[in-house]
């Protein structure tokens, strides 16, 4: 599943509201000039009739292209883009102009500079990102305005979107995160799972496609048949990611904001889980549910990846039902499932019984909406201190609701996870079988 | 919500206001109003103009040529018909076009390449002149031929702008890059 790339629009040249301006007074001049039979004003008008005319013969063919390439940089909050829009722009360059949206949430710390280059023209510019996401950067925009400012040309091409990660990053002690939660106690009898990773199993007849790097050559040499190995999946637990997508009461930029952090929440914990050979699935809720069965290894990886960058907030609260059914059809009761939701007001707060009832225990994680929400500048600074206390104490009640379903964290420092890893290192009271 | 390409380099623009001045206000003193009149709304419009576009915030900033054009129309409208207001007239519309390239706002060197499109208004601004010239000099073929060869190159210009506005696109296709 890849995620949308908005198709680039034709290539189009239209005149600016100064080229209407200086016809509109060509026109009125000449108009005078047949109306007093005076030809004075006629050669006024001429070149202001000729002029975006002219400008956009001046337009070079070679315009008609500019292919886009750009790539993300930094660390943490800091993010780069530097980009290269080829073409063979020559002395035409000057007059090139790129502009790049900015995401949700993300200041401006570098405006967007431009060198020109024998390859093209190189853009770099900074922001700044308040939480950690992940955000698609919609393409950028390449025009061309003549000198004279009469004529804009978009230039169209290849407009790849690109893809901003910024995850927390997941608390490491010792070589590796131990997730004592999912993991299956000694002696724990757990039905034996084969998979394309984790331990060697045993030997099998190759199948028909089978990748190069699963066929054993040597047993191959041997009988003079294809054959291929089977791995032992990890003695570790399952885990279902699943991210709340339905629109809340806070509105569609602070829902837009969260969603983000959500998802890179889920990014770092999907690294975390593969880096363990963790058996983990994605899903996500908005009308319906959009899932990435429970599996691991590098292609699952990607194909995660692509799910979390794809899930966009819903315009439409489906009903919580729907999701625990739609769970139910991907996945086998008792995964245990990590739901990831603002849980701020009534749409959102329904969807952990449902899930629950379907037979998934839950862990809940609540990115925290009071971070970011400013003050209106109408109270003093006590009077803010004491609203924002009261705001902590209301979404406290509200979440104190949902730990009869399961624990909940309230999470509010975005750049780091430790909370949730601290729950999930915690084995569980009761296990899950 | 954008980020927009700043010029590494401004445009000054005010050779090119003098230079405007000066066309409007010979115009001016040709025409057919009191003698200071004519040059003082000429600078007046030129002047506010200049200031408009340096001061007035960036969606105004389009309107600040009315005061130039203005002023142009007031004095081309009372100016006699004769050769040097019909050649005065030319150099101040050719003037604001140049006035119009060297924006400040825009990357330095407007003038230079607007050179192409300026060159053929100026062309065509001149072979009106000679065809009117010529023509009360009772020289009409001469006359005929420059006003075909001027009705030639609104033509082509009209070619251009249709050519180029149904140029070949492409779409972009594959997944967001920045997936490790």
């Amino acid at each position: 599943m890849s995620a949308p790339v908005p198709p680039t629009a034709g290539a189009e040249t239209r005149w600016t509201s100064r080229a209407y301006l200086v016809v509109a007074f060509g026109g009125g001049l000449v108009a005078l000039a047949v109306a007093f039979a005076n030809p004075v004003p006629l050669f006024a008008g001429l070149p202001l009739l000729l002029a975006p005319l002219l400008a956009v013969g001046q337009l070079p063919g070679r315009l008609a292209s500019a292919d886009l390439e750009w790539r993300a940089t930094g660390l943490g909050p800091d993010v780069g883009i530097e980009g290269l829009v080829r073409g063979n722009f020559g002395s035409f360059a000057t007059d090139v102009a790129i502009r790049v949206d900015r995401p949700p949430g993300a200041t401006e710390t570098q405006p967007i500079r431009l060198v020109a280059d024998p390859q093209g023209i190189r853009f770099t510019v900074r922001w700044r990102l308040a939480e950690p996401s992940i955000v698609l950067v919609p393409p950028a925009v390449v025009v061309w305005r003549d000198p004279l400012g009469l004529t804009v040309r978009r230039l169209v091409g290849a407009r790849p979107t690109l893809a901003v990660q910024r995850a927390p990053p997941w608390p490491r002690r010792g070589r590796a995160v131990r997730l004592e939660r999912l993991t299956t106690h000694p002696g724990e009898v757990r039905s034996r799972l084969v998979g394309p990773s984790g331990d060697f199993y045993g030997v099998r007849e190759a199948a028909p496609g089978e990748p190069p790097r699963r066929i054993n050559w040597w047993a191959t040499a041997r009988t003079g048949r294809l054959l291929a190995n089977d791995y032992q999946l990890d003695r570790t637990g399952d885990l279902l990611i699943l991210v709340d997508r339905r629109p809340s009461a806070l509105g569609p930029e602070l829902d837009e904001r969260l969603l983000g952090v959500a998802r890179a929440a889920a990014y770092a914990l999907a690294e975390s889980l593969l880096q363990n050979k963790v058996r983990f699935g994605y899903a996500s809720f908005g009308e319906f549910v959009q899932a990435v069965p429970l599996s691991t290894g590098r292609i699952h990886r990607l194909r995660v990846l692509r799910a979390i960058v794809a899930s966009r907030r819903s315009a439409v609260v489906g009903p919580a039902e729907r999701c625990a059914l739609g769970l139910a059809r991907f996945y086998r009761p008792g995964v245990t499932t990590l739901i990831i939701s603002s849980w701020t007001g009534e749409p959102t707060a329904n969807l952990v019984p449902y899930v629950q009832r379907r037979g998934f225990p839950v862990v809940l994680l609540s990115p925290s909406p009071l971070p970011l929400r400013e003050g209106t500048g109408d109270l003093e600074a006590t009077d803010e201190l004491l609203a924002r206390r009261i705001e902590q104490l209301e979404r406290r009640a509200q979440l104190s609701e949902l730990w009869s379903h399961g624990p909940v964290v309230d999470w509010t420092d975005y750049w780091s996870l430790e909370p949730l890893a601290r729950v999930l290192r915690r084995p569980s009271p009761k296990r899950v079988s | 919500m954008s980020a927009e390409a700043p010029a590494p380099e401004r445009g000054g623009g005010i050779a090119t206001t003098v230079l405007l001045a000066v066309a409007v206000g010979a115009l001016g003193l040709f025409g057919d109003l009191p003698l200071y009149l004519g040059p003082a709304i000429g600078a007046a419009g030129v002047v506010v103009s200049a200031w408009g576009r340096r001061r007035w915030p960036q969606p105004q900033r389009t309107t600040a040529l009315l005061p130039a054009l203005g002023a142009v129309t007031v004095l081309v409208a009372t100016s006699p018909a004769v050769p040097v207001s019909e050649l005065l007239a030319g150099l101040a519309g050719l003037s604001l076009l140049l006035w119009l390239a060297d924006d400040p706002a825009r990357p330095a060197g407007g003038g230079r390449r607007a050179g192409p499109t300026l060159a053929l208004a100026a062309l065509g601004v001149g072979l009106t002149w000679v065809v009117v010239l010529t023509l009360t000099g009772r020289s009409a073929g001469i006359g005929v031929a420059a006003a075909s060869l001027a009705t030639g190159l609104v033509l082509l210009g009209v070619l251009f702008a249709v050519g180029f506005s149904s140029a070949p696109t492409r779409r972009s296709v594959g997944p967001p890059s920045g997936l490790a």
